[in-house]
């Protein structure tokens, strides 16, 4: 837990200082007509004549009591404003992930039990288009085909079921891709223990070798990797964000740094960072119950 | 086996249900074959010939600004986004530069244009009861605009040119200047722009200024409705307005950065009107959609950087196009860098005939002060070349071509790619490309720092040049487009001056030293353009106005 909250602190750091590096935000927040005293009058407001290290100090101890600073552009609580999209981002990425599990995990785990199949040589061919077609060119193509040609979906923005359709295939094809492979390949690992032989040898039936014994003791790699994926995916689906104009936090932080909005770049950084620490100790202790031999050292 | 079986069966199905559907569901008209590929001419289903019945105007824009609707804390973005929910003071007539009342029924200033007097619209109502619309709010916007937390564009005139706001009754407002102003009602309470949006100021007392900016409460035609962060914003007719009651019940602006998804909302039904591009505008002019031009247009231009005064830190006397001791051969180098450019070529190929070469930076055909004589200089790429020579540069330099990447000018980079390699093949100038966004670019301005380089812009039409000049160009502007400090005196003699006629004369005067010295690198005009969808009909726009404007007058197409 120290180490997780140290680690979010050199992130904190190393994000403030270069944000404050990339120059000065009164710049693009101020018009042409602004006076240089106007430019000095903000920058004293914004807390950004400090020394940097006085700046720093100032913020985290905000931070500790929850304070993340106001936005530049909005001048609302730079928390909130990264709050405001997070039901967003959550709802693409929690739809995308399960979807994909849904989809890939039975894929890989059929593609592995008939290696050599049909179904096997689809699955793969899937996911090697997963993973290099370009997602901002997949989304556009999707966009042309299933909303301007085929009228089924709308292009871009949020609001009914539909909205989320071809955001989530976009984002999900690159994601059900990977745990597709990886699923695959932790089966065919297994598949080929002595226990699974035993099994079948014994008359179990094959689904229930499958999914109880093999699928199981594959599972260990496969949800470490969904765990860092989801948190992959609230980070760095800026791109799909984009494309569908879809209201989330990676878009929100690439605007923010277009106008230099540092407080709300920062909280929304600190935000996913925390996520991505918790993640993973989340995932660590998932392991120790679901593997009952790995168990952890004073 | 059998689970093979049943997996084979099961994916054959899959596939026919998907091709059955979508041949069941063709909706295009005779579309070319197959996805287009992306940023490819898509085939476009045809506008419908009979216009869609809709309650709801839909805009869909590459940036919300700010998102902060109200004065002061709005960009000159989301002063218009948000102007339907208000009304200011004085329009300009559709088209024109002339002014029409608004809130201020008529005004007047004494001779020397120190003390405006306006008079207000009596019974115009707030929103949601907050009452009527008097001079006190006038008041309470002017101030707020000039006060230290606005970052309105306003700001810098009214902190630092208004003396008082007197309000002697609730519908008389006396506006005092610290100095004479011709351009008060055209350019700050009104007319070109959108920044004095009158707000209610017992609705922002009451929940202040933040607040008020993402619920906001104005006197205009559309009311506030919704508001989602990053992505819409809502409004609502407002039924028997004294302006207009708008044809479209709603009215909703959506954000989207990309044009691909803009475009292929225009295209789907989702959007009405959308901000595109020259490359893109044309490609749905050609698909059937109706092109909006916006009257008077953008001067696409080139800076030339470095021309600063001499107590200004950067300081160099050695840039080329610059050389103070040396006027005469600067002057040949700036003339054989406008005489390598093929103007003709750029509007023909870059902005797809959209447009016309221009000969005085921010001087349009039609102005008051523009001389017919001006003709756009010659494309002579010899007579260029043996400038250069002549002026000790047989072999070129080396020098900076800054890409600015403006949200809504996608053309700026390849304008700046484009002038580079004339310049590269034309004159064997070596042309280093730096990529820079706002923050970068104010920067660079703020600091003066732009040297051996250029810069690439684009800049509306004002009412008048000098009010360009005077804004963005002035060598006193903190982070203006700064082209040159010998420009001062000029731009004083023509914005300074009271007198209409005497104006002209001196900005005819700024205009012709503009053209005699080649001081920047005017490139052409060109319509800002908005393509919209099949159920928008007539839709008036002001002169020179470069953002969205006037949904409250568009009206349904019939």
């Amino acid at each position: 837990m120290l180490q997780a909250l140290l680690a979010i602190i050199v992130v904190a750091a190393i994000v403030f200082a270069a944000l404050r590096s990339s120059g000065d935000p009164t710049l693009t927040l101020l018009p042409d007509t602004a006076t240089k005293e106007d430019f000095a009058v903000m920058r004293q407001q914004m807390g950004l004549d400090q020394p940097l290290p006085v700046q720093f100090t100032l913020y985290m101890a905000k931070v500790a009591q929850g304070d993340f600073g106001t936005s530049f552009r909005t001048r609302g609580s730079a928390l909130e404003v990264v709050l405001e999209r997070f039901p967003a981002t959550l709802q693409l990425g929690l739809i995308s992930i399960f979807v994909c599990m849904l989809i890939a995990i039975p894929i890989g785990v059929y593609s592995a039990v008939l290696r050599g199949s049909f179904l096997d040589t689809f699955a793969r061919g899937f996911a090697i288009l997963g993973q290099s077609l370009p997602v901002f060119w997949l989304g556009i193509v999707l966009i042309y085909i299933f909303s301007v040609w085929l009228r089924w979906l709308p292009s871009g923005g949020r609001g009914e079921v539909q909205h989320i359709i071809l955001p989530a295939i976009t984002l999900g094809w690159y994601i059900a891709a990977s745990i597709m492979r990886l699923t695959r390949s932790a089966m065919l690992d297994v598949l080929g223990a002595d226990y699974i032989l035993l099994g079948r040898v014994k008359g179990v039936p094959e689904w229930r070798v499958t999914w109880k014994y093999a699928f199981r003791n594959a599972t260990l790699p496969v949800i470490t990797f969904a765990a860092m994926l989801f948190i992959q995916v609230l980070t760095g689906s800026v791109i799909v964000e984009t494309v569908f104009a879809w209201p989330g936090v990676g878009r929100l932080i690439i605007d923010s740094m277009s106008k230099r909005d540092f407080p709300v770049i920062q909280a929304g950084i600190l935000i996913l960072s925390a996520m991505y620490v918790f993640a993973n100790l989340a995932v660590d202790i998932l392991y120790g119950y679901l593997n009952p031999r790995i168990k952890y050292g004073k | 086996m059998r689970s093979l079986s049943f997996l084979r069966a099961t994916a054959i199905l899959i596939v026919l249900a998907v091709f059955f559907t979508a041949c069941g569901q063709q909706a295009a008209p005779s579309a070319g074959s197959g996805a287009p590929a992306p940023g490819a001419s898509a085939p476009a289903p045809a506008p419908a010939s009979k216009a869609p019945v809709k309650d709801e105007l839909v805009l869909v824009t590459n940036t919300f600004g700010n998102e902060a609707w109200v004065a002061g804390l709005s960009a000159a973005t989301d002063d218009w986004l948000s102007a339907p929910m208000y009304d200011m003071l004085v329009y300009l007539k559709f088209g024109t530069d002339e002014l029409v009342p608004g809130l201020a029924e008529s005004w007047e200033s004494t001779p020397d244009k120190k003390k405006w007097t306006l008079h207000l619209r009596k019974g115009v109502q707030f929103h949601d009861g907050y009452g009527e619309l008097t001079s006190a709010d006038v008041k309470f916007t002017i101030e707020t605009l000039g006060s230290k937390e606005s970052v309105s564009v306003a700001k810098g005139y009214f902190s630092t040119d208004l003396e008082s706001v007197e309000t002697p009754d609730p519908y008389t407002v006396i506006v005092n200047l610290k100095r004479g102003d011709w351009s008060l009602m055209r350019t700050w309470l009104g007319g070109q722009n959108a920044y004095s949006r009158i707000m209610s100021k017992k609705y922002v007392d009451k929940v202040g200024l933040t607040e008020a900016a993402r619920k906001p409460i104005g006197s205009g035609p559309y009311k506030f409705v919704s508001y989602s962060p990053g992505e819409s914003l809502k409004m609502e007719a407002v039924p028997n307005h004294w302006r207009v009651t708008p044809e479209f019940k709603y009215y909703t602006v959506k954000l989207a950065s990309e044009e691909p998804t803009r475009v292929a909302m225009l295209k789907s039904g989702e959007a009405d009107i959308i901000e595109v591009g020259a490359d893109s505008a044309e490609e749905l002019r050609k698909g059937g959609f109706d092109l909006r031009p916006v009257p008077g247009g953008m001067y696409e231009h080139i800076i030339l950087g470095g021309q600063i005064k001499e107590t200004d830190p950067p300081y160099d006397p050695n840039i080329p196009w610059f050389l103070p001791k040396e006027p005469e051969r600067a002057l040949k180098v700036r003339k054989a860098m406008n005489f390598a450019i093929d103007r003709n070529a750029i509007m023909d190929k870059l902005f797809h005939g959209q447009g016309e070469p221009g000969a005085v930076f921010e001087f349009f055909p039609g102005q008051a002060s523009y001389d017919p004589a001006w003709k756009p200089y010659p494309y002579n790429p010899a007579e260029a070349k043996k400038l250069l020579t002549e002026a000790g540069y047989p072999n070129g330099f080396e020098m900076t071509m800054n890409l600015w990447i403006a949200p809504g000018r996608p053309e700026l980079p390849d304008l700046g790619e484009i002038v580079s390699g004339m310049w590269e093949q034309n004159l064997g100038l070596k042309i280093k490309r730096a990529t820079v966004d706002l923050a970068m670019l104010r920067d660079i301005q703020v600091a003066r720092k732009m040297g051996q380089g250029a810069l690439t812009a684009a800049l509306a039409m004002y009412a008048e040049p000098s009010l360009a000049f005077n804004t963005v160009t002035r060598s006193n502007s903190t982070a203006g487009q700064f082209m040159s400090s010998y420009l001062d005196q000029y731009i004083d003699a023509a914005y300074r001056e009271l007198d209409d006629a005497k104006r002209v004369v001196a900005t005819r005067a700024l205009g012709q030293h503009l053209y005699d010295n080649y001081i920047n690198i005017p490139i052409g005009i060109r319509p800002q353009v908005y393509v919209v969808g099949p159920a928008v009909g007539e839709w008036p726009l002001h002169l020179g106005v470069m953002f969205v404007q006037n949904p409250e007058y568009a009206k349904k197409k019939r």
